[in-house]
C-alpha cells in the first residue's frame, strides 16, 4: 500500500537547514498495523505527515495504492487525500465550534454525501465509539478520552484504508488509552491499515511491527513484540 | 455549504464576542460617515435637478471692470431679459428676481410685524419658469399688477390660515399694502429658491422697467429652446453690449465710442451658467443662494471613501490578529478533505455575515446622529428607506465591502498549511506579521488624512455660508454708487 524510497525531508528556516529526514526507505503493506518509534526530533511526525499527504517530501519518492505522492500539488494531495485516509492526533484536533456530530459529519461533508447518508453513517460510528449519546455536546463539554475517541469516529466514518495516528494515547490516561488501543486493533483486524507514532513501549506492542527512527533514519525494524523494542 | 458556511460563520462569530464586536463596531462607524457623507453629496448633487426643463435652464453672468474695481456677478442689468426675448430667437422664455433681503410686514389689522426673510421682487413668469404651481390663487392674474404678492405655505401661515390667504392684504412696514395673489409650496430646500419665502410683482417695481444698463441687480435666467446650443448664444452676447450697453454708456458720457470705453481697460462681459451648474460651480456676487464648491464635493467623498477604507483595513487587522485561534480550523479542515476554495468561501461567509450586521447597526447610528448632523450641514437629510435604488446601492455596496474586507483574512488564512498548524507549534506558523504592521501604518496615514481634510472642509464651508452673507446688501450698493449716483456718490458716501 506505502512504498517509500530515499525520502529526504529538510527544513529550511532563516539560518539553518534541518534535516528531518535522512534517505528513508519503507514499505507497508495493506492490512498492517506498524509502530513508529524514536527519541523525541527524529523525525516521526514528519514522516507520518508526508504519509498522510499533509506535507511534501524534499527528495525521494513515496507511492501510496499505485500514485506517485511526491510533487503532487496541495488540492491534487487533498483530492488523493479524501476519502482514503484518517487521522488522530495527540491533541485531538477537533473543531469547538462544532458538535460531536458535525466534527464527525465533516468529511462526509467534503465528500458531497447526502443528508441522509451522512446522519446514518455518523450514528453508525458514534455508536461503536460509545460517543452516541454525546451527540450534541461540543468539544469542551467532553472528557479527554471521549474527545479521542470522537477523533477516532471522525477519522474512520469515511471508511478509509489508512489511518494514521500520531501519539494517540499521549494526552489520556492509562484507562483511556486502553480503550483508545483496542479501537485501533478492532478497526485494524476489520482491515483497516495503521500506522501510529508512539511513545510508549506498552502501544507499540499493540502493532504487528515496529520502525525504530534515529536522527531521521530508520534503525531498526522488529517483527510483532517478539524482540521488544529498545530505544 | 452555503448553510453550513452561515451556521459555522455564526457559531464562530458568537464565540468569540469581543472580537466580533470590534469587527462590526469599526465597520459601523465606517459605513455611518460614509452614508451621511454620501447623503449629503448626493444632496447637493441634486440640486436646481428637480425643475422641469431644467438642463435648458441657463443664468446670465456678468463680469465687469469698471473705475478700477473688478466684479463677478451673478446679476444683469433689468432691460436685459427683454432684450434676450425679442432678439435671441432661440431664448424660449426668461424671468428676473430682485432680491432684497429681508423685510418686515404684517396682517392688516394686526399690530405685530413678521418678519420674512428671502423677499424678491419677481417675473410673473418664473412660475411656469420653473414649473411651480399655486396652491391656491388664479394663475391667470398671479402677479400681474403692482402691490400683489406670492407667499410660500410657511410664510403664509404666520399671518393667516392657508385657504384664507389669498386676497388678504398685508402692510409693509414702510406703510405699502399688498394683497395676495396665490399661495405656492414652500420651494424645495436643494434649489437655488430655497430660502425664498415672498415673491413681490416686479410690475410695482419702478427700477425694473428703466432701461438702464448700468446697475447689475437681477438674477435672470433664460430657457433655451431643447436644440440649440448655449455655446452658440453665449456667441451671441457681446451684440448686447455693443449695441445697448454702449448706446446706454453714451447718454451717460456723452460722446464715449466703444474704441474709448476698451481703450480705457473697461469692460463688460456677459455668460451664462446652466441651472443645474450653479449650486456647485458659480462663486459670484450676487447669488441667490449660499453655494457650495465642487472641490469640497471631491474632497468629501473621499473621506468617505476614506472612512470605508479604513473601516475595512481595520477589519482585516483584527481579523488576520485574531487568525491563530482560526489557523488550526483551517488545519483540521484541510486534512479532512476541505480545499482552499471551500475555506475562502467559508471566510468570506463570516466577513459577509460582520458587513451585513454593520449595515444595521450603521443605519441605525445614522438615524441616530442625522439631526446633529443636518444641524452641522445645514439641511434636512433623511435616509430614503421608501427608495428601492436607496437599498439596492446600499446592498451592492455591503456586499463589495464584506467580500473586500474578507479577502485578504480569506486568502491569508486559508493558506495555512495544516502540518504547521496541527503539529501544535503555534505562533511560529503563523506569519503575516509585517503585512499586518503594514497596514496599521497605512491605517494611521489614512486617519491623519481623514483628520485634515475634515478639517479643511470644515473651514470652507463656514468660510462660505459665513462669505455670502454679507453680499447682497455690498453689491447693491457699490453698483448704484458707481453706474447711477456718479458725482453724487461722495455725498452718499459722507451719508
Ligand atoms: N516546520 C518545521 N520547520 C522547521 N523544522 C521543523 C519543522 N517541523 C519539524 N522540524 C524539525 O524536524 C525534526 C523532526 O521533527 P518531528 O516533529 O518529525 O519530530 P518527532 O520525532 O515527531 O518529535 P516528537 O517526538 O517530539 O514529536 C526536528 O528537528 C524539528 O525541529
Ligand atoms: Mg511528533
Amino acid at each position: 500500500m506505502i512504498t517509500i524510497k530515499d525520502l529526504v525531508k529538510s527544513f529550511r528556516t532563516e539560518e539553518v537547514e534541518t534535516l528531518a529526514l535522512n534517505k528513508v526507505n519503507l514499505k507497508v503493506e495493506a492490512g498492517e498495523f506498524v509502530a513508529i518509534m524514536g527519541p523525541s526530533g527524529c523525525g516521526k511526525s514528519t514522516l507520518l505527515n508526508i504519509i498522510g499527504m499533509l506535507d511534501n517530501p524534499t527528495e525521494g519518492s513515496y507511492n501510496f495504492a499505485s500514485n506517485e505522492v511526491a510533487g503532487l500539488r496541495e488540492n491534487q494531495r487533498t483530492q488523493l487525500r479524501k476519502g482514503n485516509l484518517g487521522f488522530v492526533f495527540q491533541s485531538f484536533n477537533l473543531i469547538d465550534e462544532l458538535t460531536v456530530f458535525e466534527n464527525v459529519e465533516l468529511p462526509l461533508i467534503y465528500l458531497k454525501m447526502e443528508k441522509a447518508e451522512r446522519r446514518e453513517k455518523v450514528m453508525q460510528v458514534l455508536e461503536r465509539m460509545k460517543i452516541a449519546h454525546r451527540e450534541k455536546h461540543f468539544p469542551h463539554q467532553l472528557s479527554g478520552g471521549q474527545q479521542q475517541r470522537v477523533a477516532i469516529a471522525r477519522a474512520v466514518v469515511t471508511k478509509p484504508k489508512l489511518i494514521l495516528a500520531d501519539e494517540p494515547t499521549g494526552n489520556l490516561d492509562s484507562k483511556n488509552g486502553l480503550q483508545v488501543m483496542n479501537l485501533l486493533t478492532e478497526l485494524n483486524q476489520e482491515g483497516t491499515t495503521i500506522v501510529m507514532v508512539t511513545h510508549s513501549e506498552h502501544d507499540s506492542h499493540f502493532a504487528h511491527r515496529v520502525v525504530n527512527l534515529f536522527d531521521g533514519q530508520i534503525v531498526t525494524e522488529s517483527q510483532n513484540r517478539a524482540m521488544g523494542a529498545e530505544v | 455549504m452555503f448553510r453550513n458556511h452561515i451556521k459555522i460563520a455564526w457559531r464562530s462569530l458568537n464565540k468569540q464576542p469581543f472580537f466580533t464586536f470590534l469587527n462590526i463596531f469599526g465597520l459601523t462607524i465606517g459605513m455611518a460617515g460614509g452614508l451621511l457623507i454620501s447623503l449629503y453629496i448626493y444632496d447637493e448633487l441634486s440640486y436646481d435637478k428637480m425643475f422641469p426643463d431644467a438642463e435648458q435652464i441657463y443664468r446670465l453672468n456678468a463680469d465687469i471692470k469698471f473705475g478700477g474695481a473688478e466684479n463677478k456677478v451673478a446679476v444683469v442689468p433689468a432691460p436685459m431679459a427683454d432684450v434676450l426675448v425679442n432678439d435671441f430667437p432661440q431664448v424660449e422664455a426668461t424671468t428676473r428676481f430682485r432680491t432684497i433681503g429681508s423685510t418686515l410686514l404684517k396682517k392688516s389689522g394686526t399690530i405685530r410685524n413678521v418678519k420674512l426673510t428671502g423677499t424678491t421682487y419677481a417675473d410673473p413668469s418664473f412660475l411656469d419658469f420653473f414649473g411651480i404651481d399655486l396652491l391656491l390663487g388664479d394663475k391667470a392674474t398671479v402677479l400681474k399688477d403692482p402691490n400683489m404678492v406670492v407667499l410660500t405655505k410657511s410664510a403664509a401661515e404666520k399671518f393667516f390660515s392657508i385657504d384664507e390667504a389669498v386676497g388678504q392684504t398685508l402692510i409693509f412696514d414702510s406703510g405699502d399694502t399688498f394683497t395676495v395673489s396665490a399661495v405656492i409650496d414652500d420651494l424645495p430646500r436643494n434649489s437655488l429658491l430655497s430660502d425664498y419665502t415672498l415673491f413681490i410683482a416686479m410690475a410695482g417695481y419702478a427700477d425694473a422697467k428703466i432701461p438702464n444698463w448700468g446697475t447689475h441687480n437681477y438674477n435672470t435666467f433664460v430657457k433655451l429652446s431643447p436644440l440649440s446650443e448655449s455655446a452658440d448664444f453665449e456667441e451671441g452676447l457681446p451684440y448686447i453690449v455693443d449695441t445697448y450697453v454702449l448706446t446706454w454708456a453714451q447718454t451717460v458720457f456723452p460722446g464715449m465710442t466703444k474704441e474709448q470705453f476698451d481703450a480705457s481697460g473697461n469692460y463688460i462681459r456677459y455668460s451664462t451658467i446652466p441651472l443645474t451648474d450653479i449650486h456647485l460651480h458659480s462663486h459670484r456676487k450676487g447669488e441667490m443662494n449660499a453655494n457650495n464648491s465642487i472641490q469640497n464635493i471631491y474632497i468629501l467623498s473621499f473621506i468617505a471613501l476614506f472612512l470605508i477604507v479604513l473601516a475595512s483595513v481595520n477589519f482585516m487587522n483584527l481579523s488576520t490578529a485574531g487568525s491563530l485561534k482560526r489557523a488550526k480550523e483551517v488545519g483540521i479542515r484541510k486534512t479532512l478533505g476541505s480545499n482552499r476554495s471551500t475555506l475562502i468561501g467559508q471566510f468570506l461567509t463570516e466577513s459577509g455575515l460582520i458587513s451585513f450586521a454593520s449595515l444595521l447597526a450603521a443605519l441605525g447610528l445614522t438615524l441616530l446622529l442625522m439631526p446633529y448632523f443636518n444641524d452641522l450641514s445645514n439641511k434636512q437629510l433623511s435616509i430614503p428607506f421608501l427608495e428601492p435604488y436607496f437599498w439596492l446601492t446600499i446592498i451592492v455596496a455591503t456586499v463589495i465591502l464584506g467580500l473586500l474586507s474578507g479577502s485578504y483574512p480569506a486568502f491569508f488564512l486559508s493558506r495555512f498549511a495544516p502540518i504547521k498548524v496541527l503539529s501544535g507549534s503555534g505562533s511560529s506558523a503563523v506569519g503575516g506579521g509585517k503585512l499586518r504592521n503594514g497596514l496599521v501604518v497605512f491605517q494611521f496615514a489614512i486617519s491623519v488624512f481623514l483628520i485634515v481634510a475634515t478639517l479643511v472642509v470644515y473651514g470652507q464651508l463656514q468660510f462660505i455660508q459665513q462669505k455670502d452673507l454679507g453680499y447682497k446688501k455690498e453689491q447693491v450698493l457699490i453698483l448704484n454708487d458707481v453706474y447711477a449716483l456718479g458725482a453724487k456718490s461722495n455725498l452718499l458716501k459722507k451719508k
